[in-house]
């Protein structure tokens, strides 16, 4: 145990310093336009710690399952890997340097000011991990503030699926991703909180050359939410790739605000959402995609597909470009669909009920994103979480 | 002769137009009809009319399957009744696959016969019969799918669904000649195990294979004209004109 204090605690200093000078957003603002009011208490004392939750078993397939409100995890066979829960500074290495981002969001400096609880996952050059990790968070109280680092050697690879429970009226999060040269994260992110809370996350995505990050943000929880995402490919061949759903009802709100940076030669990005929208639920995806001078080469798009399973529920696509340079594959495109007549009656006509019919046209709509999680346990449990939300 | 199916006079309407004024057609165990007609004549409306297509509106007339009245089940309640429509142009639904939609399909039909367990076995089985390759299990249904394939797959669909009543819309059209062949023997082999069959084609070539017992003629929303096999091939001489003024049936 070291006895010299961790840089965090300069860092929440800090955090909290800019959090008591930023304003807090409106809907005046571009980027918060879609954004209904938040219940967010600012007051660093609001944070309630957790609860005790059930006990949440391994699935199929799966190395290690993190549950988080305590525990330190070794994983098994992998020494040098770090995979553990946060509960204060102390609990992130000595080695690890806070770099903190977003200094420009309230939202992002009350998580860093404020955090409980959060992951810390390090994995070293050169190592690969094959079978997934899964970290369960469960968020309770008024106010959940949280922080996750993830920190990726060179030529290391992992999977992670980090799921979002909880009943929490409010949830904040940081979350903070650093590859390597030639490292590899498939990082699933499954928000399945209840019905009560609102979330904010802001999360900062740092690719060096040949680093891929393969994203799949499932979002099928909360009432409303908004997921504030930055990427930097900051060398060549570097690769991020989003395959994303939302499964909305109600009174549902979800926004995503995904910005992609192409600072440097031969990077490529590849969005794609799949928003599946009921009742008087919205949608809202805000992307920019951002070419700098030196971006030559660079192929980027971003996509948004839409099945609206109701007339009241909306989507908002907005993607915009900022292109700095020549030479460069960039595209962008929405689309809007509603469950085809024809569909049901094709398998109808096959004995299905009308109600498994659009069931099963919905999980077809999602099942580029549900497919890329990485177990068949997951796929299921998952696929039934979103059946759930049809109503018969 | 029992009858599994009969239409009686009846009057469809589609987009707030009438297409069908007054079919009647009943057709008995173990038969098989084929109607011919011109194309917009309403063939295909007549099919997804007795399949229970919400858009075809029944104005009046009556649908009987083995004695009963279908007109006020749902598609689905129709197929598990062993009603089956082999469509024209069958749709594509994406991030479906071929083996589940097949699977939750014969346990919807015929869950109590089978195990779960041996769905697919008997898929890989029929498969194997109609020449369909394994990679189709794992394709998106009827994504990307030749012409050709998508008629293949119906009649995949149409052997395992084991149905008593079966129509089949054009299923001969848009395929090479080995596929007819096997398409034809696929349906030619349901035929011995006492199944009724309509047929609907423009072509003389499917009825080589499955010999009709009746042939009629389709214009203008009725059956204008009935007769036997040697109706296909006179039609097939002297198209339709010579018939326009037939009355209806
Ligand atoms: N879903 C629909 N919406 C609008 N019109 C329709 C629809 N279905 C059929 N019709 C109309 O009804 C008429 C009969 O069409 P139908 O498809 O039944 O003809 P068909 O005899 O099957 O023709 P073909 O030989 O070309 O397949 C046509 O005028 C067609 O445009
Ligand atoms: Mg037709």
């Amino acid at each position: 145990m070291s006895v010299s204090a961790s840089p965090f605690l300069e860092s929440r200093k800090q955090a909290s310093q800019h959090l008591g000078q930023l304003t807090v957003p409106t809907i005046e603002q571009e980027n918060y336009r879609f954004s209904p009011a938040s219940n967010v208490n600012w007051n660093l004392s609001g944070n309630t710690s957790l609860a005790a939750m059930e006990t949440p078993s391994q699935e199929e397939g799966e190395l290690a399952l993190l549950f988080v409100s305590g525990s330190t995890e070794t994983l098994q066979g992998k020494p040098d890997c770090i995979f553990q829960a946060l509960a204060s500074v102390s609990d992130i290495p000595t080695s690890v340097a806070p770099k903190e981002p977003f200094s420009d969001d309230k939202y992002a400096q009350l998580s860093l000011a404020a955090w409980r609880n959060g992951i810390y996952l390090y994995v070293p050059a050169g190592k690969k991990i094959d079978l997934p990790l899964r970290a369960l968070q469960e968020f309770r109280g008024e106010q959940a503030n949280f922080r996750t680092i993830i920190d990726l050697g060179e030529d290391a690879s992992v999977k992670l699926v980090d799921e979002y429970v909880g009943d929490a009226r409010v949830v904040t999060g940081i979350l903070q991703f650093h590859l390597a040269k030639n490292a590899v994260l498939e990082y699933s992110q499954v928000q399945r909180l209840s019905s009560q809370s609102q979330f904010f996350l802001r999360q900062d995505i740092q690719l060096a050359e040949g680093a891929k990050f393969e994203y799949t943000p499932l979002y099928l929880g909360a009432s409303s939410g908004q997921l504030r995402s930055q990427t930097f490919l900051n060398g060549a061949a570097a690769s991020f790739s989003v395959a994303g759903a939302a499964r909305g009802s109600q009174s549902q709100h979800f926004d995503f605000w995904m910005d992609v940076n192409h600072p440097v030669p031969d990077t490529k990005s590849g969005i794609d959402f799949w928003f599946v929208m009921d009742d008087q639920s919205r949608a809202v995806f805000n992307g920019l995609v951002h070419i700098g001078k030196n971006g030559i080469g660079t192929d980027a798009y971003q996509k948004c597909k839409t099945l609206l399973l109701s007339d009241k529920a909306q989507v908002n696509a907005l993607p915009k470009l900022i292109i700095q340079t020549d030479a460069v594959k960039c595209a962008h495109g929405a689309s809007i669909s509603s469950i085809q007549a024809e569909q049901v009656h094709y398998l109808q006509s096959r004995g299905i009920t009308a109600a498994e019919a659009r069931r099963m046209i919905v999980r077809g709509f999602t099942a580029p994103v549900v497919d890329r999680l990485p177990t068949l346990a997951l796929h299921e449990r998952i696929d039934a979480l979103i059946a759930q939300k049809e109503k018969l | 002769m029992e009858k599994i199916l009969e239409i009686r006079d009846l009057h469809v309407e589609v987009e707030g137009k009438e297409v069908l004024h007054g079919v009647n057609l009943s057709i008995g165990r173990g038969e098989v009809h084929a109607i011919m007609g011109k194309n917009g004549s309403g063939k295909t409306t007549l099919s997804n009319t007795v399949m229970g297509h919400p858009k075809y509106k029944v104005l009046s007339g009556d649908i009987r399957l083995q004695g009963e009245s279908i007109l006020g089940l749902t598609p689905d309640e129709r197929a598990r009744k062993r009603l089956f429509l082999a469509f024209q142009y069958p749709v594509s639904i994406p991030g479906v696959t071929v083996a589940q939609f097949l699977r939750s399909a014969i346990l919807s039909v015929r869950g109590g016969e089978i195990e779960p367990k041996n769905v697919r076995k008997l898929i890989k089985e029929e498969m194997a019969k109609l020449d369909i390759p394994d990679s189709f299990m794992t394709r998106f249904l009827n994504e990307g799918f030749s012409g050709g394939e998508k008629k293949r797959l119906e009649t995949l669909q149409m052997r395992l669904l084991k149905p008593s009543m079966m129509i089949l819309d054009e299923t001969d059209s848009g395929l090479d000649i080995d596929s007819l062949k096997r398409v034809s023997e696929g349906v030619e082999s349901l035929r011995e195990k006492d199944k009724s069959i309509l047929l609907i084609t423009h072509y003389q070539r499917m009825l080589g294979y499955v010999k009709p017992d009746f042939v009629h003629v389709f214009i203008d929303g009725r059956i204008v004209k009935s007769g036997n096999a040697a109706l296909a091939l006179e039609l097939e001489e002297r198209g339709y004109e010579w018939l326009s003024g037939e009355k209806a049936n």
